[in-house]
Protein backbone atom coordinates (compact mmCIF):
# COMPACT_ATOMS: atom_id res chain seq x y z
CA UNK A 1 0.00 0.00 0.00
CA UNK A 2 1.59 3.23 -0.67
CA UNK A 3 -0.20 7.08 -0.26
CA UNK A 4 -1.41 9.01 -2.83
CA UNK A 5 -1.41 12.66 -1.73
CA UNK A 6 -3.05 15.19 -4.66
CA UNK A 7 -2.82 19.35 -3.91
CA UNK A 8 -5.50 21.31 -5.90
CA UNK A 9 -3.95 24.84 -6.90
CA UNK A 10 -7.06 26.24 -7.00
CA UNK A 11 -11.05 25.50 -6.36
CA UNK A 12 -12.27 22.08 -7.44
CA UNK A 13 -14.82 23.06 -10.45
CA UNK A 14 -18.62 23.41 -9.21
CA UNK A 15 -20.02 20.11 -8.68
CA UNK A 16 -17.16 18.53 -9.38
CA UNK A 17 -16.87 14.66 -7.59
CA UNK A 18 -13.52 13.30 -7.18
CA UNK A 19 -12.95 9.92 -7.15
CA UNK A 20 -9.80 7.71 -6.19
CA UNK A 21 -9.95 3.52 -7.53
CA UNK A 22 -13.67 4.26 -7.15
CA UNK A 23 -13.91 6.04 -4.03
CA UNK A 24 -14.81 9.32 -3.83
CA UNK A 25 -13.04 11.84 -1.66
CA UNK A 26 -14.07 15.05 -0.45
CA UNK A 27 -10.89 17.61 -1.02
CA UNK A 28 -9.99 19.60 2.48
CA UNK A 29 -8.92 22.76 3.14
CA UNK A 30 -5.45 22.84 4.78
CA UNK A 31 -3.69 25.92 6.68
CA UNK A 32 -1.82 27.64 3.21
CA UNK A 33 -5.60 27.49 1.61
CA UNK A 34 -4.71 24.91 -0.57
CA UNK A 35 -7.47 21.80 -1.16
CA UNK A 36 -6.03 18.62 -0.39
CA UNK A 37 -6.44 14.80 -0.72
CA UNK A 38 -4.82 11.71 1.01
CA UNK A 39 -5.44 8.01 -0.03
CA UNK A 40 -4.27 4.93 0.41
CA UNK A 41 -3.98 2.91 -3.15
CA UNK A 42 -2.06 0.06 -4.35
CA UNK A 43 0.37 0.09 -7.11
CA UNK A 44 -2.06 2.13 -9.55
CA UNK A 45 -4.49 4.67 -8.84
CA UNK A 46 -7.14 5.68 -11.04
CA UNK A 47 -7.90 8.88 -10.46
CA UNK A 48 -11.25 9.93 -12.13
CA UNK A 49 -13.34 13.51 -11.86
CA UNK A 50 -16.39 13.62 -12.89
CA UNK A 51 -19.97 15.84 -12.54
CA UNK A 52 -23.09 13.83 -12.85
CA UNK A 53 -26.10 16.01 -13.48
CA UNK A 54 -29.79 15.30 -14.10
CA UNK A 55 -29.72 16.69 -17.25
CA UNK A 56 -27.71 13.47 -18.42
CA UNK A 57 -30.45 11.25 -17.60
CA UNK A 58 -32.77 9.33 -20.14
CA UNK A 59 -35.85 10.83 -21.05
CA UNK A 60 -38.22 9.08 -19.04
CA UNK A 61 -36.47 9.51 -15.84
CA UNK A 62 -35.41 13.02 -16.55
CA UNK A 63 -39.35 14.08 -17.69
CA UNK A 64 -40.50 12.19 -14.45
CA UNK A 65 -38.10 13.99 -12.66
CA UNK A 66 -38.84 17.16 -14.12
CA UNK A 67 -42.27 16.91 -13.44
CA UNK A 68 -41.89 16.25 -9.57
CA UNK A 69 -40.26 19.26 -8.98
CA UNK A 70 -42.55 21.01 -11.07
CA UNK A 71 -45.48 20.30 -8.82
CA UNK A 72 -43.49 20.11 -5.74
CA UNK A 73 -42.52 23.64 -6.62
CA UNK A 74 -45.54 24.96 -7.57
CA UNK A 75 -45.30 24.86 -11.42
CA UNK A 76 -42.04 25.57 -10.71
CA UNK A 77 -42.67 28.91 -9.00
CA UNK A 78 -39.87 28.00 -6.13
CA UNK A 79 -37.90 26.32 -8.20
CA UNK A 80 -34.20 28.81 -7.99
CA UNK A 81 -31.39 28.56 -6.14
CA UNK A 82 -31.40 24.94 -7.12
CA UNK A 83 -29.32 24.23 -9.70
CA UNK A 84 -25.98 23.96 -9.64
CA UNK A 85 -24.93 23.30 -13.26
CA UNK A 86 -26.65 26.08 -14.98
CA UNK A 87 -24.71 26.20 -18.42
CA UNK A 88 -24.89 21.79 -18.40
CA UNK A 89 -21.03 22.21 -18.51
CA UNK A 90 -19.59 17.93 -18.36
CA UNK A 91 -16.32 17.83 -16.83
CA UNK A 92 -14.36 14.43 -17.55
CA UNK A 93 -11.00 13.25 -16.55
CA UNK A 94 -10.05 9.59 -15.95
CA UNK A 95 -6.00 9.24 -15.43
CA UNK A 96 -3.82 6.25 -13.76
CA UNK A 97 -0.97 6.97 -11.98
CA UNK A 98 1.80 4.93 -10.85
CA UNK A 99 1.67 4.61 -7.16
CA UNK A 100 4.71 1.72 -6.43
CA UNK A 101 5.78 4.39 -3.62
CA UNK A 102 4.30 7.50 -2.36
CA UNK A 103 3.00 9.94 -4.44
CA UNK A 104 2.19 13.35 -4.40
CA UNK A 105 0.72 15.65 -7.17
CA UNK A 106 -0.27 18.57 -7.66
CA UNK A 107 -2.66 19.52 -10.02
CA UNK A 108 -4.21 22.71 -11.59
CA UNK A 109 -7.62 23.06 -12.94
CA UNK A 110 -8.29 24.94 -15.78
CA UNK A 111 -11.15 27.40 -16.69
CA UNK A 112 -13.97 26.46 -18.66
CA UNK A 113 -13.00 25.96 -22.34
CA UNK A 114 -15.56 24.09 -24.88
CA UNK A 115 -13.16 21.05 -26.01
CA UNK A 116 -10.17 22.58 -23.34
CA UNK A 117 -8.02 20.23 -20.61
CA UNK A 118 -9.48 20.41 -17.22
CA UNK A 119 -6.76 20.11 -15.09
CA UNK A 120 -2.45 20.14 -15.79
CA UNK A 121 -0.70 18.12 -13.61
CA UNK A 122 2.08 20.54 -12.37
CA UNK A 123 4.13 19.15 -9.80
CA UNK A 124 4.63 15.11 -9.32
CA UNK A 125 4.52 12.19 -11.70
CA UNK A 126 2.52 12.53 -15.46
CA UNK A 127 -0.58 10.15 -15.53
CA UNK A 128 0.69 6.46 -16.92
CA UNK A 129 -2.61 6.51 -19.25
CA UNK A 130 -4.56 9.66 -19.55
CA UNK A 131 -8.28 8.25 -21.27
CA UNK A 132 -10.20 11.42 -20.92
CA UNK A 133 -9.39 15.20 -19.93
CA UNK A 134 -11.72 17.41 -21.17
CA UNK A 135 -14.19 20.01 -20.91
CA UNK A 136 -17.37 19.72 -23.10
CA UNK A 137 -21.39 21.34 -23.13
CA UNK A 138 -24.16 18.65 -22.98
CA UNK A 139 -26.21 20.25 -25.70
CA UNK A 140 -29.34 17.72 -25.30
CA UNK A 141 -29.12 18.64 -21.22
CA UNK A 142 -28.96 22.43 -22.16
CA UNK A 143 -32.34 22.07 -24.40
CA UNK A 144 -33.86 20.16 -22.44
CA UNK A 145 -32.93 22.76 -19.54
CA UNK A 146 -34.92 25.85 -22.20
CA UNK A 147 -37.91 24.03 -22.54
CA UNK A 148 -38.34 23.27 -18.77
CA UNK A 149 -37.52 26.98 -17.80
CA UNK A 150 -40.20 27.93 -21.03
CA UNK A 151 -42.40 25.67 -19.57
CA UNK A 152 -42.18 27.01 -15.77
CA UNK A 153 -42.40 30.63 -17.04
CA UNK A 154 -45.88 29.73 -18.83
CA UNK A 155 -46.80 28.15 -16.09
CA UNK A 156 -46.47 30.93 -13.52
CA UNK A 157 -48.01 33.41 -15.83
CA UNK A 158 -51.06 31.31 -16.14
CA UNK A 159 -50.95 30.38 -12.53
CA UNK A 160 -50.79 34.52 -11.61
CA UNK A 161 -53.75 34.92 -14.38
CA UNK A 162 -55.86 31.99 -12.57
CA UNK A 163 -55.51 33.56 -9.50
CA UNK A 164 -56.50 37.00 -10.72
CA UNK A 165 -59.31 35.95 -12.28
CA UNK A 166 -60.33 34.05 -9.40
CA UNK A 167 -59.72 37.31 -6.84
CA UNK A 168 -61.51 39.84 -9.17
CA UNK A 169 -64.73 36.75 -8.93
CA UNK A 170 -65.10 36.76 -5.86
CA UNK B 1 -23.30 7.80 -15.13
CA UNK B 2 -23.03 6.75 -11.31
CA UNK B 3 -27.20 5.81 -10.16
CA UNK B 4 -26.26 6.65 -6.61
CA UNK B 5 -24.88 10.17 -7.39
CA UNK B 6 -27.96 11.27 -9.19
CA UNK B 7 -30.16 10.05 -6.59
CA UNK B 8 -28.45 12.25 -4.27
CA UNK B 9 -29.00 15.03 -7.10
CA UNK B 10 -32.89 14.34 -6.65
CA UNK B 11 -32.63 14.68 -3.02
CA UNK B 12 -30.55 17.47 -3.02
CA UNK B 13 -33.02 19.12 -5.42
CA UNK B 14 -36.15 18.21 -3.83
CA UNK B 15 -34.40 19.05 -0.29
CA UNK B 16 -33.91 22.74 -1.57
CA UNK B 17 -37.17 23.14 -3.47
CA UNK B 18 -38.61 22.57 0.06
CA UNK B 19 -36.37 24.60 1.67
CA UNK B 20 -37.63 27.62 -0.96
CA UNK B 21 -41.49 26.46 0.10
CA UNK B 22 -40.54 26.61 3.94
CA UNK B 23 -39.01 30.17 4.11
CA UNK B 24 -41.74 31.59 1.79
CA UNK B 25 -44.43 29.71 4.48
CA UNK B 26 -42.76 31.19 7.17
CA UNK B 27 -42.51 34.70 5.84
CA UNK B 28 -46.06 34.82 5.14
CA UNK B 29 -47.10 33.04 8.54
CA UNK B 30 -44.96 35.49 10.66
CA UNK B 31 -46.69 38.67 8.73
CA UNK B 32 -49.66 37.22 9.55
CA UNK B 33 -49.17 37.07 12.84
CA UNK B 34 -47.47 40.13 13.31
CA UNK B 35 -49.94 41.94 11.15
CA UNK B 36 -51.94 42.80 14.72
CA UNK B 37 -48.66 44.73 16.11
CA UNK B 38 -47.86 46.17 12.63
CA UNK B 39 -51.65 47.33 12.57
CA UNK B 40 -51.70 49.07 15.75
CA UNK B 41 -47.97 50.70 14.57
CA UNK B 42 -49.62 52.12 11.24
CA UNK B 43 -52.67 53.53 13.29
CA UNK B 44 -50.72 54.67 15.76
CA UNK B 45 -48.27 56.79 13.41
CA UNK B 46 -51.36 57.50 11.40
CA UNK B 47 -52.20 59.77 14.61
CA UNK B 48 -49.46 60.91 14.96
CA UNK B 49 -49.58 62.52 11.32
CA UNK B 50 -52.77 63.50 11.25
CA UNK B 51 -51.70 65.47 14.82
CA UNK B 52 -48.50 67.25 13.04
CA UNK B 53 -50.57 68.11 9.99
CA UNK B 54 -53.69 69.69 12.06
CA UNK B 55 -51.01 71.25 14.29
CA UNK B 56 -49.62 73.10 11.05
CA UNK B 57 -52.62 73.89 9.74
CA UNK B 58 -53.46 75.73 13.16
CA UNK B 59 -56.37 72.73 13.29
CA UNK B 60 -57.79 75.01 10.48
CA UNK B 61 -58.12 71.14 8.78
CA UNK B 62 -60.88 70.22 11.31
CA UNK B 63 -63.48 72.74 9.70
CA UNK B 64 -63.21 71.00 6.60
CA UNK B 65 -62.95 67.22 7.89
CA UNK B 66 -64.63 67.29 10.89
CA UNK B 67 -63.53 63.25 11.16
CA UNK B 68 -59.83 63.98 10.95
CA UNK B 69 -58.77 61.75 13.42
CA UNK B 70 -61.08 58.81 12.90
CA UNK B 71 -60.53 58.45 9.07
CA UNK B 72 -58.54 54.99 9.99
CA UNK B 73 -59.04 53.59 13.44
CA UNK B 74 -57.91 50.28 15.22
CA UNK B 75 -61.42 49.07 14.15
CA UNK B 76 -60.53 48.91 11.11
CA UNK B 77 -57.58 46.57 11.51
CA UNK B 78 -59.95 44.02 13.89
CA UNK B 79 -61.39 42.31 10.62
CA UNK B 80 -58.24 42.00 8.99
CA UNK B 81 -56.00 40.94 11.67
CA UNK B 82 -58.93 38.36 12.70
CA UNK B 83 -58.94 37.16 8.90
CA UNK B 84 -55.40 37.07 8.60
CA UNK B 85 -55.14 35.20 12.12
CA UNK B 86 -57.95 32.86 11.09
CA UNK B 87 -57.24 32.12 7.42
CA UNK B 88 -54.04 33.17 6.20
CA UNK B 89 -51.68 32.40 9.04
CA UNK B 90 -52.74 28.45 10.45
CA UNK B 91 -52.32 26.82 6.46
CA UNK B 92 -48.77 29.00 5.72
CA UNK B 93 -47.75 27.56 9.26
CA UNK B 94 -48.85 23.97 8.87
CA UNK B 95 -46.94 24.45 4.99
CA UNK B 96 -43.85 26.23 6.14
CA UNK B 97 -43.92 23.03 9.25
CA UNK B 98 -44.47 20.52 6.65
CA UNK B 99 -41.85 21.99 4.34
CA UNK B 100 -38.97 22.61 6.64
CA UNK B 101 -39.14 18.98 8.08
CA UNK B 102 -39.37 17.67 4.15
CA UNK B 103 -36.36 19.71 3.66
CA UNK B 104 -34.07 18.91 5.97
CA UNK B 105 -34.89 15.14 5.38
CA UNK B 106 -34.28 15.54 2.11
CA UNK B 107 -31.34 17.17 1.99
CA UNK B 108 -29.60 14.99 4.76
CA UNK B 109 -30.65 11.97 2.10
CA UNK B 110 -29.11 14.15 -0.55
CA UNK B 111 -25.04 15.28 -0.57
CA UNK B 112 -24.87 16.40 3.07
CA UNK B 113 -21.84 17.44 2.49
CA UNK B 114 -22.42 20.51 -0.25
CA UNK B 115 -25.88 21.72 1.35
CA UNK B 116 -24.34 21.83 4.89
CA UNK B 117 -25.41 25.47 4.95
CA UNK B 118 -28.66 25.10 3.59
CA UNK B 119 -29.55 21.90 5.75
CA UNK B 120 -28.37 24.33 8.95
CA UNK B 121 -30.56 27.43 7.18
CA UNK B 122 -33.64 24.76 6.99
CA UNK B 123 -33.78 24.12 11.03
CA UNK B 124 -32.95 27.45 11.87
CA UNK B 125 -36.41 28.29 9.70
CA UNK B 126 -37.87 25.31 11.43
CA UNK B 127 -36.76 26.67 14.69
CA UNK B 128 -38.77 29.74 13.67
CA UNK B 129 -41.85 28.29 12.41
CA UNK B 130 -42.38 26.39 15.54
CA UNK B 131 -41.99 29.90 17.45
CA UNK B 132 -44.43 31.27 14.87
CA UNK B 133 -46.48 27.95 15.71
CA UNK B 134 -47.08 28.87 19.43
CA UNK B 135 -47.25 32.57 19.20
CA UNK B 136 -50.26 32.04 16.67
CA UNK B 137 -52.02 29.32 18.96
CA UNK B 138 -51.45 31.52 22.15
CA UNK B 139 -53.12 34.98 19.75
CA UNK B 140 -56.01 32.27 18.68
CA UNK B 141 -56.79 30.87 22.06
CA UNK B 142 -56.27 34.47 23.55
CA UNK B 143 -59.35 35.83 20.80
CA UNK B 144 -61.43 32.80 21.65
Amino acid sequence: MSTLNITLKNNIPQNARLFIDGKEYTPVREKNATLSVTAEVGNSAEVKIINPFEGQLPFGKWFLRTVFYWLISVFGIFDFLTDVNKHCDVIEYLGTFNTESDLSLTIKFNRFKENGRVLEVIEGAEPQTESANGYSTDKVAKKRKVWYNVARVISVIAFALVLGFVVIVN
Amino acid sequence: MDKNLLKKEFFTHSGKIFSNLAIAGTVVSLFSVLFTVLGALFVLCYYLFAFIIALATLFTVLINNPNWFSIISFDNFGAYSNFMLSYVAPPAVAVALACSILSIVFLCLGDKAKVKGRIIFSSVVLGLTLILLVALLIQLGGSR
